[in-house]
C-alpha cells in the first residue's frame, strides 16, 4: 500500500526502477541459466570423454586376453597334441609291417593309448572353451559342478544356490555370466584367502541377479574403479567388457557386518531359452 | 485516453477475457513443455483457481483503466510455471542446450514481457495521464522483444525436435546368504 501513498514523482520513480529492476533481474536470471548448464554440458562431455578413455581401455584388454587365449590354445596344441600324435605316427612307421607279430600287436596298443590320450587332451581343451555341462544342462549346473570341483580339492569351503532359475537364460548370455563367475572365483581363489565362497542367484522386477560372498580379502567399488582405469586388472576389465555386451552391471561391496564381500552381477531378464 | 468508443461493460468484459485468455496461453505452453506430473497437476489446479478469481472479479469489481489485480496475479503464477519449466530442464541430462529447446525462447519473452509490464500495469490505476503516457512505451518495447523472442522460438522449433529422457531408479531383491 506504499506506493499507493505515494507522490506522483514517487511512483514514477518506483515505477522507473521497479520495471528496470524486473528488466535487469530478468536478464540476469537467463544469464545465470545459461552460464550454469554450459558449465554442467562441460562437465558432462568430460565425463563421456573419459568414459570413451575407458572403452578404449576395455576393448584393448578384451583383444589382449583373447590374443593370450589363442596363444594358450595354440600352445596346448603345439605342445601337448602335437608330440602325442608324432609319437604314435612314430609306433605305426611303415617297419612296422616287417616285425613280429608281438612288437606288432604292442606297436599298436601303445599308439592306440597315446590316440586315447590326445582324444582326452583335446576333449579337455574343447571343455575349457565351452563347459559341456553348461551347454546341455544350463548356468545351475555348470556353476554348481564348478563349486563342487572348487569344494572337491578341500582347500575351500565352496557352495552355491539358484533360488529362480526355472526357465534357462539365452546360450550366449549363460556363457558370458559363466566366464564373468569363472573370473571371479579365480581371482577370490588367488588373491582373497578366504576360507569360503558363497553364491547365490535370484530374480526380481525382469533383472537377474548373482551374488557372491567371501570371507577372503576383497574390493569394494571404489578398487574396481580405480584398477578398471589403470593398466592392471586385464582380469577385471575382461569382466566389465563382458557384462557391457550383455548390458549387465556389476558392484563390489563389503557386506554391513564388514566380514564379507559382496559382488553383485545384475542384468537384465531376457525371454526364455529356446 | 481519448474518446471512450465502447460501453463501459464491454470494455470491463474485454480486459478480463484478454487477462484470461493470455493466462490460459501462457499456462498451457509450460503445461504443455513440462513432463514432472507434479507440475503439471500444479498448473492445473493454479489455473482453475485463477479462473475462479476470474469469474469472483468480473462478478464484483467495476471497470477501471485496467484489471490490475489479475494481471499481477497472472504474473506471479507464470512466473512460478517458468521456474517449474527452468527446475525441470535443470535436472534433465539430455546433454542439449537450454537455448536449443523453442519453450526457453518463449520462457525468456514472457520473463520479460511480464517482468516489464509488471510494475506499470499494477499501478496503473494510480497513474496520471501524464504517467501514463511517459511510462506506457516500456510495455511497447518489453512487448516488442516479447514478439521477437517468440519468433525465435517458432525457427528453433523448426531446427531442433525436443527429444528429452529420463533414468529409471534400481532394485536389488534379497540375495543373503540363505
Amino acid at each position: 500500500m506504499f506506493f499507493l501513498q505515494a507522490t506522483k514523482s514517487g511512483v514514477s520513480t518506483v515505477l522507473f526502477l521497479g520495471t528496470l529492476g524486473m528488466v535487469v533481474l530478468t536478464v540476469a536470471l537467463i544469464v545465470f541459466i545459461i552460464m550454469h548448464q554450459r558449465r554442467v554440458l562441460r562437465f558432462q562431455k568430460k565425463l563421456q570423454q573419459m568414459e570413451q578413455e575407458q572403452q578404449k581401455i576395455l576393448l584393448n584388454a578384451s583383444i589382449k586376453l583373447q590374443e593370450e587365449e589363442r596363444q594358450r590354445l595354440a600352445a596346448d596344441l603345439h605342445d601337448d597334441a602335437g608330440p602325442l600324435l608324432a609319437t604314435a605316427r612314430l609306433y605305426l612307421n611303415e617297419n612296422l609291417v616287417n616285425q613280429d607279430k608281438a612288437t606288432q600287436l604292442q606297436s599298436i596298443f601303445q599308439a592306440r593309448q597315446i590316440i586315447d590320450d590326445t582324444i582326452q587332451l583335446v576333449r579337455n581343451i574343447s571343455h575349457s572353451l565351452m563347459p559341456p555341462t553348461l551347454k546341455n544342462f544350463g548356468l545351475e549346473s555348470a556353476i554348481n559342478d564348478l563349486f563342487q570341483k572348487i569344494s572337491g580339492s578341500g582347500t575351500i569351503n565352496a557352495s552355491c544356490r539358484f533360488h529362480e532359475y526355472k526357465e534357462r537364460l539365452k546360450e550366449e548370455k549363460e556363457l558370458i555370466i559363466f566366464r564373468v563367475v569363472q573370473e571371479l572365483i579365480n581371482n577370490i581363489l588367488k588373491h582373497s584367502n578366504s576360507s569360503f565362497i558363497h553364491l547365490t542367484q535370484n530374480v526380481h522386477a525382469d533383472k537377474f541377479y548373482l551374488r557372491i560372498h567371501h570371507d577372503g580379502r576383497g574390493l569394494v567399488q571404489a578398487d574396481f574403479e580405480k584398477l578398471n582405469k589403470s593398466n592392471v586388472g586385464l582380469g577385471l576389465k575382461n569382466i566389465t567388457s563382458r557384462l557391457r555386451v550383455v548390458q549387465g552391471n556389476i558392484n563390489f561391496e563389503k557386506d554391513i557386518s564388514q566380514t564379507y564381500y559382496k559382488v553383485t552381477i545384475e542384468l537384465p531378464k531376457d525371454e526364455p531359452y529356446q | 485516453m481519448g474518446k471512450e468508443r465502447l460501453p463501459k461493460n464491454l470494455k470491463f468484459y474485454i480486459q478480463t477475457f484478454y487477462t484470461t485468455f493470455e493466462y490460459c496461453a501462457f499456462a498451457f505452453i509450460f503445461w504443455y513443455n513440462l513432463e514432472t506430473k507434479k507440475f503439471k497437476k500444479i498448473i492445473l489446479a493454479l489455473s482453475s483457481l485463477f479462473l475462479l478469481f476470474q469469474a469472483y472479479y468480473l462478478l464484483t469489481q467495476d471497470l477501471k483503466l485496467l484489471d490490475s489485480i489479475p494481471i499481477g496475479i497472472e504474473t506471479i503464477l507464470v512466473f512460478i510455471y517458468i521456474a517449474f519449466f527452468f527446475y525441470e530442464f535443470s535436472k534433465k541430462l539430455t546433454g542439449e542446450y537450454i537455448y536449443n529447446h523453442y519453450c526457453f525462447w518463449l520462457a525468456v519473452g514472457i520473463l520479460l514481457y511480464l517482468g516489464g509490464s509488471f510494475f506499470f500495469y499494477i499501478l496503473i490505476n494510480h497513474l496520471s495521464i501524464e504517467q501514463i503516457e511517459a511510462f506506457g512505451y516500456l510495455t511497447y518495447i518489453v512487448e516488442l522483444i516479447k514478439n521477437v523472442l517468440f519468433i525465435v522460438a517458432l525457427f528453433v522449433y523448426e531446427k531442433n525436435p525436443v527429444n528429452l529422457n529420463r533414468s529409471k531408479p534400481l532394485n536389488i531383491p534379497n540375495l543373503d546368504m540363505i
